[in-house]
């Protein structure tokens, strides 16, 4: 009997060892799980934007208002290194208040249903005023329109 | 007959293994409470945030070390990295060059204030002429970057310099695209003095120029600016000294001419703080005679009610013991008084809570 339970524990003991072993090389973020990706992906974004990370309040409002609107024309958007290229950003004083209006290009899905996913050239502007929540506009990029209009701003 | 007399030995046997067990169970025990409590004593101050205000924040850091042997930890992360890590719990407080607007701040639960103030001064390269000698505004200095001006000797920096015999060499405007709050808000300066640059190129911290792409970083720039006779370009005040560059002066938003000076930007960062702020406020042509036109000023984040209570106890400690100890004014980086943050820091339930306050009863 005693044979019997030293052999087990034998057994046991490296087994036990080997799944701490596993358990330990995939602590750190490797399994695959939603938050880690959402993470990455948190991480590649930050990459696209490191040289002009005041593009970003509008990446995020953009989004929030493409996800949650019913209206929106697209459902989705994605950034592109063109969007970091295209970004236009301007300030205006009024008599107390501060408005920012950024003014960007990027790619968006518009929203049909359909099985096929219809990514358009979408031009996107946020308008910020200090103190209210972001009014973002959203729209399908002409074909031929001269880049140039984003330097053009309504105030 | 032999299973009676096996028994016994069975019992023993048995015993004896759950003797070790239980040895092993206790050690066990042992080993996870040790790991708890040297955790707890090990609670320190992580913090992350931009590569410019990492020397000073690891100064701050060292001396608070040396005062309290409580370890501080600085990491360097991308502007929105440290914002996102802080909200997740990994760190106690993010350093940030672009604030965020308030709405955003509610959403995240999070508490922010100023921490340092920086001094933004325009430097060139010319030959024989000293430093500060040379004034421009806002006007000339996007038409340089514009392209507009190409000459020293232009009738428009003439006429700003009457005193002046400027040199007929070429322009050469310097700039950089490093994404940095310091690249804003000089894009800011010219946008305030030039309408062409505010309708057509606009505000930038990663632009690409009129005249090119801009160099990697704030060093890079320097080098160029040092190598290259006519240059002109901008670079925070911890730059120009590191290099030595020679300034010039420039019109503020009263109309004046003001030399760059480390007391100049401590007062102006003093004028800025003083007055009401809201989302988008910058600390660029501040109301006021004396100021200096082109600040920036890093922020300082923190959860209002932190994952790990201890750190931010230690965090709060941290960021008031060393404000109250510093002197405004007599760094390259300036940073903020105490009395700057104490509202903000207030705010931060470094006290434990379980759960939402319980109501009183019968209006007891």
């Amino acid at each position: 009997m005693k044979l019997l339970w030293d052999r087990s524990l034998r057994c046991v003991i490296p087994v036990f060892v080997f799944l701490l072993c596993v358990e330990g090389a995939q602590g750190g973020g490797r399994v695959p799980t939603a938050y880690n990706q959402r993470y990455q992906a948190l991480y590649a974004e930050q990459e696209l934007f490191r040289k002009r990370p005041e593009l970003l309040p509008c990446v995020y409002a953009a989004r929030d208002f493409a996800q949650s609107s019913q209206t929106a024309i697209f459902n989705k958007l994605r950034f592109t290194s063109s969007s970091v290229q295209t970004g236009f950003v301007i300030e205006a004083l009024s008599s107390t208040k501060v408005s920012r209006t950024v003014r960007m290009q990027g790619e968006g899905r518009v929203r049909a249903y359909s099985f096929l996913e219809n990514w358009e050239p979408a031009n996107i502007t946020c308008t910020f005023v200090s103190g209210n929540s972001p009014l973002v506009q959203l729209s399908v990029l002409e074909e031929g329109s001269p880049k140039d209009d984003l330097s053009v701003t309504k105030e | 007959m032999p299973c009676k007399q096996g028994m016994p030995k069975l019992v023993v046997f048995d015993a004896l293994m759950a003797h070790r067990f239980f040895l092993f169970l206790i050690r066990v025990l042992e080993s996870a409470a040790l790991l708890v409590i040297s955790s707890a004593a090990l609670a320190n101050v992580s913090i992350v945030g931009t590569p410019a205000a990492s020397a000073t924040v690891r100064q701050w850091g060292n001396a608070f070390t040396a005062a309290t042997n409580i370890e501080v930890s600085y990491v360097e992360a991308l502007e929105d990295i440290s914002t996102s890590e802080l909200f997740v719990g990994i760190y106690d407080l993010a350093v940030v060059e672009f604030p965020l607007t308030t709405n955003r701040l509610s959403d995240k639960g999070l508490v922010q204030f100023p921490l340092l103030g920086l001094g933004i001064a325009v430097a060139i390269n010319l030959p024989g002429i000293p430093s500060n000698a040379v004034r421009l505004d806002a006007n000339v200095l996007a038409a340089m970057y514009l392209g507009q001006i190409t000459a020293w000797n232009d009738p428009r920096i003439t006429e700003l310099n009457p005193h002046l015999s400027l040199p007929a060499i070429p322009v050469v405007p310097i700039a950089q695209s490093d994404g940095s709050v310091v690249t804003f808000n000089f894009t800011r300066y010219l946008a305030s003095g030039s309408e062409l640059w505010r309708k057509k190129i606009g505000l930038g911290s990663g632009l690409i120029w009129p005249l090119g792409a801009g160099e990697k970083d704030g060093g890079a720039a320097a080098k160029k600016l040092l190598a290259q006779e006519g240059a002109v370009g901008f670079q925070s005040w911890e730059i120009v000294s590191t290099f030595g560059l020679k300034t010039v002066q420039l019109k503020n938003g009263h109309g004046e001419f003001v030399r760059p000076t480390p007391e100049r930007f401590a007062s102006s960062l003093r004028n800025f703080l003083d007055q009401p702020t809201t989302d988008f406020s910058a600390p660029v042509n501040i109301s006021s005679a004396d100021a200096w036109p082109i600040m920036a000023v890093i922020y300082g984040q923190m959860k209002q009610i932190p994952e790990d209570v201890p750190d931010a106890q230690e965090t709060v400690q941290m960021l008031t013991q060393v404000l109250k100890a510093v002197t405004p004014g007599t760094n390259e980086q300036i940073p903020v008084a105490y009395q700057d943050i104490a509202a903000a820091l207030s705010q931060i339930q470094t006290s434990k809570r379980f759960g939402p306050p319980q109501k009183k009863r019968n209006g007891s």
